[in-house]
């Protein structure tokens, strides 16, 4: 239904209407806004006389016939039924009698007395004067907090650090560079895991605990390749358990590439002929089952410290095995108090972990390992040093708005 | 055709289809939109799918299954979990179809016991899941830290440096933990002075050494990410690297750098 705003409250009333719905403003002026401003003030002046003529609801008489605001809501009332007769006013005739707002005043009036007041009409237009008419007539907001004025932020577009960080990371992949001086952190309990592992006698049955997932696999397996190259090279037998659905498949990708890339060193040693790897449903409820297995070596492959974790709560106090942790970098530093209580007997973790274990393993490597290892050197190098960079360009920024906002 | 369905064919395409959804993935960097998310939920969905094939295939109809159906009277105790995951899911059903139905008489009555006999193997796994968690955390975490630290940390007999590392761990071992349950406002106003002035220095090292701590670990994080960014960028070097598109962005490669 087409509608008709009030010029004096804003209220949609229906085309045609005489008078508004809420203030009962007469809405018959044929001109259009100007028009209607013109008569909407002056009925709210309600100074002229001729304005009872015009608003009948002044007259203390008025019953409201000519007031009928609902009568279109029901459309079926039909000829043979008497349209109901609209309910006279509760108050009436006091309409109009207020004296209206003055929301028009300029500074310059302020001197003025209010008995000369300069109408609104001719300080705002028809348009302006509407929207003054409808924020009045709003509901008044009750216990909205008063926000404070906030003060412009730096807006960050946050794909410029992407591209920073894309720029670093493809700089030493596209151009290969050489790597930049220095080596890896040698971090506390890569030797004691190369240690307990090239403790083991030939045939040690060792429990692998596969904690990751394809979504991790792409750090996961720098790690657990020379881990497990290393226990194969120690004749052990593996008797690898997972928690999670898609581990075993993992498993068996890893180590069938490993299988495809045997270094020399491992060609004449004979491997598990199968490597079975069962997936144990049930989560952490399930890994006390494990306890009752004698192993001599527990590995924890695992992405998330929790993993770890788990086995050294449910698993390791049952049958006593000491454990190797083989982690993503991010798990490292929760899982230090473990390994300097000694629960953990070696934790090697992340890049600098997977590095350093090679290193330790002395093995002839494959034509593709060293220059892999070297390009991914040269990614951690330049990725983290474009880090640093980012930081500091982000703390420079910060420091100059500072001094900026401060004087 | 062949090439396409034999393994070749099928290895080239899981390159391809990986190729294409780690771009997808990846470009949700430039903001969320429709591939973005396409590629999530499909990845999702396999995993989820992947998820139940495994289960299935590798308990439900191999050991449990097998076993059951070798010697059904053999084992009788093995009926009890299948028992269980029947009651569960039946219960579970229930619920899931009776949502927004009014039941009444004899039907109510079934569905309340319905019920109450499904959330017998649920407060088995609830409870058994905390009874497990919870010796576990004493037996495997509080216990031996505890006293792993209660016998190396502070050793009266050490040497200097040792010692004095000792106490330094101590104390900011303690100041983080305060940090976390005391509130400068609302415990310290009562304190004298010199109590609160204490108390308040040892907050702020409290606070500072959390965040060092926080500050390691997503440093670790982010090396960590580091190496899972370049562990694929080196796999798809490698993997494309026989393909004709890794030619042609060679040939490009060449043209734009004048080599």
């Amino acid at each position: 239904m087409a509608t008709l705003l009030c010029p004096h409250c804003g209220a949609p009333n229906r085309v045609g209407a005489n008078f508004c719905n809420r203030c009962g403003a007469n809405l018959r002026t044929p001109d259009g806004d100007v028009g209607r401003v013109a008569d909407a003030s002056a009925t709210a002046g309600a100074q002229s006389p001729s304005a009872a003529g015009e608003q009948p609801w002044l007259d203390p008489g008025f019953l409201g016939e000519d007031d009928a605001p609902f009568e279109e809501e029901d459309p079926d009332v039909g000829g043979e039924m008497t349209p109901p007769r609209p309910a006279s006013r509760l108050v009436s005739g006091v309409q109009g009698l207020l004296e209206p707002l003055r929301i028009a005043a300029l500074p310059e009036e302020h001197g003025t007395s209010f008995s000369s007041p300069i109408p609104a009409e001719s300080l705002l237009n028809a348009t302006q004067m509407r929207q003054v008419r409808q924020w009045m007539a709003e509901e008044t907001l009750v216990g909205v907090e008063v926000q404070p004025a906030v003060t412009q932020a730096p807006r960050l577009w946050l794909p410029w650090i992407f591209l920073l960080m894309g720029m670093g990371v493809l700089f030493p992949l596209l151009l290969r560079p050489s790597p930049l001086p220095g080596e890896p952190i040698r971090w506390e309990g890569v030797e004691s895991g190369f240690q307990a592992i090239e403790a083991l006698p030939s045939g040690a049955l060792v429990q692998v605990l596969w904690a990751y997932d394809p979504a991790t696999a792409g750090e996961m397996e720098m790690l657990a390749a020379p881990v497990l190259r290393h226990l194969q090279r120690r004749q052990t037998v593996l008797d690898i358990i997972s928690l999670l659905p898609n581990g075993p498949a993992t498993a068996r990708r890893l180590f069938a590439s490993l299988a495809e890339a045997r270094s020399s060193d491992l060609s004449g040693i004979p491997v598990q002929p199968t490597i079975d790897v069962r997936f144990l449903p049930g989560g952490v409820v399930a890994l006390p089952s494990l306890g009752s297995v004698r192993s001599r070596l527990a590995v924890v492959l695992a992405a998330q410290p929790e993993d770890v974790q788990h086995w050294l709560e449910q698993v390791a106090p049952l049958n006593r095995a000491p454990v190797v942790a083989v982690t993503a970098a991010g798990a490292d530093p929760p899982l230090r108090p473990y390994l300097q209580s000694g629960q953990l007997v070696g934790l090697v973790s992340g890049f600098d972990g997977a590095y350093h274990y090679v290193r330790l393993l002395d093995e002839t490597p494959s034509a593709f390992e060293p220059s892999r290892m070297r390009l991914q050197f040269a990614v951690q190098q330049y990725g983290a040093l474009t880090i640093v960079l980012i930081v500091a360009l982000g703390n420079l920024a910060l420091l100059l708005r500072g001094g900026r906002e401060h004087g | 055709m062949d090439s396409l369905i034999g393994p070749e064919g099928a290895s080239t395409a899981g390159v391809w289809i990986g190729f294409v959804f780690t771009l997808l993935i990846f470009s949700a960097l430039l903001g969320d939109h429709l591939l973005a998310r396409l590629a999530q939920y499909v990845l999702v969905g396999a995993v989820l799918g992947y998820a139940v094939v495994v289960t299935w295939q590798s308990i439900l109809t191999s050991r449990l299954a097998m076993a059951l159906r070798a010697d059904p009277q053999g084992q009788p105790w093995s009926w009890v979990p299948v028992l269980l995951a029947i009651v569960m899911a039946v219960a579970g059903l229930e619920r899931i179809f009776a949502q927004g139905r009014a039941s009444s008489g004899q039907s109510g009555v079934w569905r309340r016991g319905l019920r109450a006999l499904g959330a017998v193997p649920a407060l088995g796994l609830v409870s058994i899941g905390a009874a497990v968690a919870l010796v576990g955390a004493v037996q495997g975490t509080l216990a031996p830290q505890f006293f792993s630290v209660a016998r190396n940390s502070l050793n009266w007999d050490a040497e200097g440096t040792v010692f004095l590392t000792g106490v330094l761990t101590l104390a900011i071992t303690v100041a983080s933990l305060l940090f976390f349950v005391v509130d400068g406002e609302r415990h310290l106003a009562q304190q004298p002075a010199w109590a609160q002035r204490l108390m308040r220095a040892w907050l702020w090292v409290g606070q500072r050494a959390l965040w060092v701590a926080a500050g390691a670990l997503f440093a670790r994080l982010l090396a960590s990410r580091l190496s899972l960014l370049a562990a694929q960028l080196t796999h798809w070097s490698s993997a494309l690297s026989s393909t004709p598109l890794s030619e042609m962005l060679e040939r490009w490669w060449r043209i734009a750098t004048g080599a």
